[in-house]
């Protein structure tokens, strides 16, 4: 369905191109890897990435998470999340660099699988989120928040990321950086926290339940108190 | 009424006129660009429902999960008295919901601009719940996506 005043075809480049990079790569994230431009570009650094050891090339890679550019199609994003993912905790700071850095919803998306593919390599990284969200979390609340990822797209992130922790020994955390979360300073973190309680496993619900309920009476924030409504819903119970 | 559809975080896009300081700051960053968004800004074109639960579909797919999916709709109208729309392919994995794709090619301080403007009009975010995304992969048929681990996940919600 054209419109009247589309424009088909190539986008303008909007920045200088980098001496041997292709005509619309630019750099990202480091002085040796261009954002790819052409498929086969993306390619040739995907298989780069996937033969190399993961930590040498993640701070590289993650800028590229979400990127809206023609190249990344659903495989090639799969490819890369796992990329970054295979560094496990070597992904956790560079991939919420890039959530602080540019957080719109599709490359915090991307960060997150990203993570929860990490955290599933590396039994260290659900701990460790949990215990930056509670740190952030309450940083924040306290007004002593400094660093830069942990901003509260970085703590909504690392909030649904814990949401996905099922193992028994990440319980414990996950329920505690939730709890935290569901009281964050920022609305965004706390939506995020309804979000994660609304999609516990049966085991959990029970306590779900009751930090949302304990929440609801706190709440005024009118779209949370309705989101809040609405995973009490969804999580069913008395 | 054609409108875009923007990908948004929820909480920044509730409407306040004005908005808070810092609640316009966390708006600005939904219409952020890296270095690596060689395309510009990611936008869908829609006209109605059907057309708008695809894109929320493809939305899911992508990511293989139907958490909820926060958009802007933003008259188009509003859109071109800005810039250019620029049609470019989509890179979801549901081919039908790839055509309507359109970037916003546009400077920085362009789509800061834009941004402003829903801010100044009280635009607000429209949530489409688990239910609405639920629903609307359940309209898809499997072979609406890409062969591979995206159908494969959409598979695995039918079983």
């Amino acid at each position: 369905m054209a419109m009247s005043s589309t424009t088909y075809g190539d986008v303008p480049s909007l920045a200088p191109v980098e001496s041997g990079a292709t005509s619309r790569s630019r750099r990202v994230g480091g002085p040796k890897i261009a954002a790819p431009a052409t498929e086969e570009e993306c390619e040739r650094l995907l298989d780069t990435a996937e033969s190399a050891d993961p930590r040498d090339l993640v701070a590289q890679l993650s800028p590229l998470l979400g990127a809206s550019a023609r190249c990344w199609s659903p495989r090639r994003r799969d490819r890369l999340q796992r990329a970054i993912a295979a560094a496990g905790m070597g992904a956790v700071e560079p991939v919420l660099a890039t959530v602080a850095s540019t957080p719109r919803p599709e490359v915090v998306d991307e960060a997150v699988a990203s993570l929860t593919l990490a955290a599933g390599l590396d039994g260290r990284v659900l701990a460790t989120l949990a215990q930056r969200l509670v740190e952030s979390s309450r940083g924040a609340t306290l007004g002593i928040a400094q660093v830069v990822t942990s901003a509260p797209p970085v703590r909504a992130a690392l909030v649904r990321v814990l949401a996905t922790g099922r193992d028994i020994q990440s319980l414990d955390d996950r329920r505690a950086a939730l709890s935290y979360a569901l009281a964050d300073i920022a609305p965004e973190v706390r939506d995020a926290a309804v979000q994660a309680l609304a999609g516990s496993p049966d085991r959990d619900r029970a306590v779900a339940r009751s930090l949302l309920v304990e929440r609801r009476a706190l709440e005024d924030v009118p779209f949370l108190k309705d989101a809040i409504e609405e995973a009490l819903e969804d999580l069913g119970g008395p | 009424m054609p409108y875009v559809l923007r990908r948004v975080t929820f909480a920044s896009w509730q409407g306040a006129r004005p908005p808070a300081e810092d609640v316009a700051l966390r708006a600005l960053q939904d219409f952020r660009l890296s270095d690596a968004d060689l395309d510009g800004l990611s936008v869908f074109h829609a006209s109605g429902d059907p057309e708008r639960s695809l894109i929320v579909a493809a939305i899911a797919c992508g990511r293989k999960n139907t958490d909820k999916v926060d958009l802007l709709e933003i008259p188009e109208d509003d859109v071109r008295a800005l810039g250019t729309v620029t049609v470019t392919p989509g890179t979801t994995p549901v081919a039908r919901a790839n055509g309507p794709h359109r970037s916003l090619a546009w400077p920085q301080a362009l789509l800061d601009q834009l941004a402003t403007n829903l801010l100044g009009q009280g635009q607000a975010a429209r949530r489409h719940n688990k239910a609405t995304v639920t629903a609307a992969v359940a309209a898809l048929a499997l072979d609406d996506v890409e062969a591979g681990p995206h159908r494969e996940w959409l598979r695995s919600t039918r079983e």
